[in-house]
C-alpha cells in the first residue's frame, strides 16, 4: 500500500468519525475531496460524459463512504475508481438509450423532451423582449434627466445613463467602463450598485406589464 | 513572509463541469439579450453550478432560485452570480480569469451576504477551480480592491460556514406550534410560484415581471369559493427580502355571503375580516418574510377551511 491509499484511509476514518452534516465531517470531506481530485490518479476518459460520471460517483460516494467502504477489502483509490469506470459506463448506455428512443420516436413523430429541457422554465424571453426594448430606449433618451443627473461626485462622465448603457447595453467590462468615464472600477461599481441598480429597478417595476387580467384594485 | 498564493492554491478545489453544467448554464444565459452579458452570464453560471455541486457534496442544503436569477424584473440586471445557503446566508460567485491578480468588489451591504467566492473556470470548460473566499465584512471595511493572493483559503470558506451555522442553529432550537401544525398539511409554496411552478390545485390567472397571481375553487358548505394569492418579492429599507401577497376571496358566481370569514394569522393573533350585507370580496395583504408559514382560513357558520403556504 502506497502512501497516498494509507494518508485517504486516514482520512475516510476521521470523517466516518463524525456525524454527517457537523463541521468536523464536512472539514474531513473537503480534504478528502481536495486530496483525490488533486492526486492525479483518477481514471480519466477522454469523452462529454466523464465530467457527469464523475460527479456522479462523487456524490454517490460521500453518501455512503462510512457505510459502504471496507478497507479490508482493497484501497479507496481502487474502489473509486472501479465505481467511477462503471458509472462512465451506465452514462454512456442512458445517452445511447436516449439517443435510440428520440430516434423512434421521431419516427413515430413523437417528441420526447430530453429531461434536461424539463427544468422549471423561466418566462419565456420573448414576452420580456418588449420590456428590453423599451428599457434600452428609456436608457438611450433618458427623457426625465434623471440618469444623467445620478453621478459620482466631480465626474459628470459617470453617471447611470453612460453606465447603464455600457455595461447592459453594451455589455463592458467594469474595468474598460472605468476607463471610458474617467473613474475607478470600484468607484463605479459602487455607484452602479448602490445608485444606479435602485433606478433602474423603479423603472422596471412601474413599466412592466405583460399578460393576464388587469389586476384588482388594491 | 510565507508563500500566501501557493497555500491559496494548494488549498484550492478542483471540480468537473459536467456537460449538464454547460446546458443549463447556455439555456439560462440565452433568455439575456446582449451577447457579451450572455457570455459572462454563461460563466457566471458554471460558477454557480459548480459551487452548488461542492457545497451539497459536503453536506448543506442549497438555493439556486433566489429572485435575482428567476424573477425577469431583476435579470434586466442582475449578474445571476449568488447561491444561497439556507439558514446561513447567501454567497455571490465571482469568475476569475487566468492570471488575473486582483478583483474589484462593489460595497453594496447585502444583510445576508457570507462573502466572496473565487471560482477560476479552465478554457476547456470542463472543470473550475474554487480559488478563495472573501468574507461580506471584509469586503465593506477595507478597500474595494482586493489582490487574489490575500484571499482566504476555501479551508476558511468552510470554517467559517461552520461558525454561522452554530450561530443559526442556536436560534432556531425552539420549534413553535406553527411549524408542528405544518409538518403534517399539505403547503403550498409561494415561492415557485415566482419560479413559474405551480401546482395542480393552483390556476395561474396573471404574470407580470414581478407578481405572480394563482388562483383555487375552495368547497365550503355546499358553495364554492374562489381564492387567489398575488406574490411579489421586495427588499425593506433594511435589506430584509420580503414577501408580498394579496389574499382576495370571492364566491364563485355570487357575492360573498353574509357572516362569512377570512381569517390569517397576525403575530401571535389572528387577524379576521368578515363579509358584510354587500361584499363582493374579502382582500387582506400581507407582508413575510421569506420562509415564513401561514394559513388562510375561510369560515361559514359552522364550516372551516384552511390553505397553508410558505412564502
Amino acid at each position: 500500500m502506497d502512501e497516498l491509499t494509507l494518508y485517504l484511509q486516514s482520512l475516510i476514518q476521521e470523517a466516518c468519525s463524525h456525524l454527517p452534516a457537523t463541521p468536523q465531517r464536512r472539514k474531513a470531506i473537503n480534504l478528502l475531496l481536495r486530496v483525490l481530485l488533486k492526486s492525479g490518479r483518477l481514471e480519466t476518459k477522454r469523452d462529454d460524459l466523464y465530467e457527469d460520471a464523475l460527479y456522479k460517483t462523487m456524490f454517490n460516494l460521500t453518501e455512503t463512504l462510512c457505510d459502504k467502504y471496507d478497507p479490508s477489502r482493497g484501497s479507496f483509490l481502487a474502489w473509486f475508481n472501479t465505481c467511477l469506470r462503471n458509472q462512465h459506463r451506465d452514462e454512456l448506455r442512458a445517452a445511447q438509450r436516449h439517443r435510440d428512443r428520440k430516434q423512434s420516436a421521431w419516427q413515430g413523430h413523437e417528441v420526447e423532451l430530453d429531461p434536461l429541457d424539463q427544468v422549471a422554465s423561466p418566462i419565456d424571453a420573448n414576452l420580456l423582449l418588449d420590456t428590453w426594448k423599451s428599457f434600452v430606449q428609456w436608457i438611450k433618451d433618458d427623457p426625465d434627466h434623471r440618469l444623467k443627473a445620478c453621478h459620482i461626485e466631480n465626474n459628470p462622465e459617470a453617471n447611470c445613463q453612460s453606465l447603464a448603457y455600457l455595461r447592459l447595453v453594451v455589455g463592458k467590462e467594469w474595468q474598460e467602463i472605468a476607463a471610458e468615464v474617467g473613474s475607478t472600477r470600484g468607484a463605479i461599481s459602487s455607484h452602479w450598485s448602490r445608485k444606479c441598480q435602485p433606478l433602474l429597478q423603479e423603472w422596471l417595476t412601474q413599466n412592466q406589464r405583460l399578460f393576464g387580467e388587469e389586476s384588482y384594485d388594491r | 513572509m510565507t508563500d500566501k498564493p501557493n497555500v491559496l492554491w494548494e488549498l484550492a478545489i478542483p471540480f468537473p463541469i459536467t456537460a449538464s453544467f454547460r446546458h443549463q448554464a447556455r439555456a439560462y444565459a440565452s433568455q439575456y439579450f446582449v451577447p457579451e452579458v450572455q457570455t459572462r452570464i454563461y460563466f457566471n453560471t458554471l460558477a454557480v453550478l459548480v459551487a452548488d455541486a461542492y457545497f451539497r457534496l459536503l453536506g448543506f442544503k442549497t438555493n439556486l432560485t433566489k429572485p435575482e436569477r428567476w424573477n425577469a424584473l431583476h435579470r434586466l440586471w442582475s449578474e445571476a452570480n449568488e447561491l444561497e445557503l439556507p439558514g446561513l446566508g447567501s454567497l455571490e460567485c465571482w469568475v476569475i480569469a487566468p492570471g488575473q491578480q486582483s478583483v474589484t468588489l462593489p460595497t453594496e451591504h447585502w444583510s445576508d451576504r457570507i462573502g466572496y467566492l473565487f471560482v477560476a473556470i479552465a478554457s476547456s470548460e470542463t472543470s473550475a477551480t474554487l480559488v478563495g473566499f472573501l468574507p461580506a465584512i471584509d469586503a465593506e471595511t477595507a478597500e474595494t480592491e482586493a489582490a487574489i493572493a490575500d484571499l482566504q483559503s476555501i479551508d476558511d470558506l468552510i470554517d467559517e460556514l461552520a461558525q454561522q451555522e452554530a450561530s443559526s442553529l442556536a436560534k432556531t432550537a425552539q420549534t413553535n406550534d406553527l411549524t408542528r401544525e405544518f409538518s403534517e398539511k399539505q403547503i403550498t409554496y409561494l415561492r415557485n410560484w415566482l419560479n413559474n411552478v405551480y401546482a395542480t390545485d393552483w390556476q395561474l390567472s396573471m404574470r407580470d415581471l414581478s407578481t405572480s397571481t394563482c388562483k383555487k375553487k375552495i368547497q365550503l358548505a355546499g358553495q364554492v369559493f374562489e381564492m387567489q394569492l398575488s406574490v411579489s418579492q421586495t427588499v425593506s429599507p433594511n435589506q430584509d427580502e420580503l414577501m408580498l401577497v394579496r389574499v382576495v376571496v370571492q364566491g364563485e358566481n355570487a357575492s360573498l355571503p353574509k357572516g362569512m370569514q377570512v381569517s390569517v394569522p397576525d403575530e401571535s393573533n389572528i387577524y379576521t375580516e368578515t363579509a358584510n350585507e354587500a361584499a363582493d370580496l374579502i382582500s387582506i395583504p400581507l407582508e413575510l418574510a421569506l420562509g415564513e408559514e401561514f394559513w388562510v382560513e375561510l369560515r361559514l357558520g359552522e364550516s372551516v377551511s384552511r390553505e397553508y403556504f410558505i412564502a
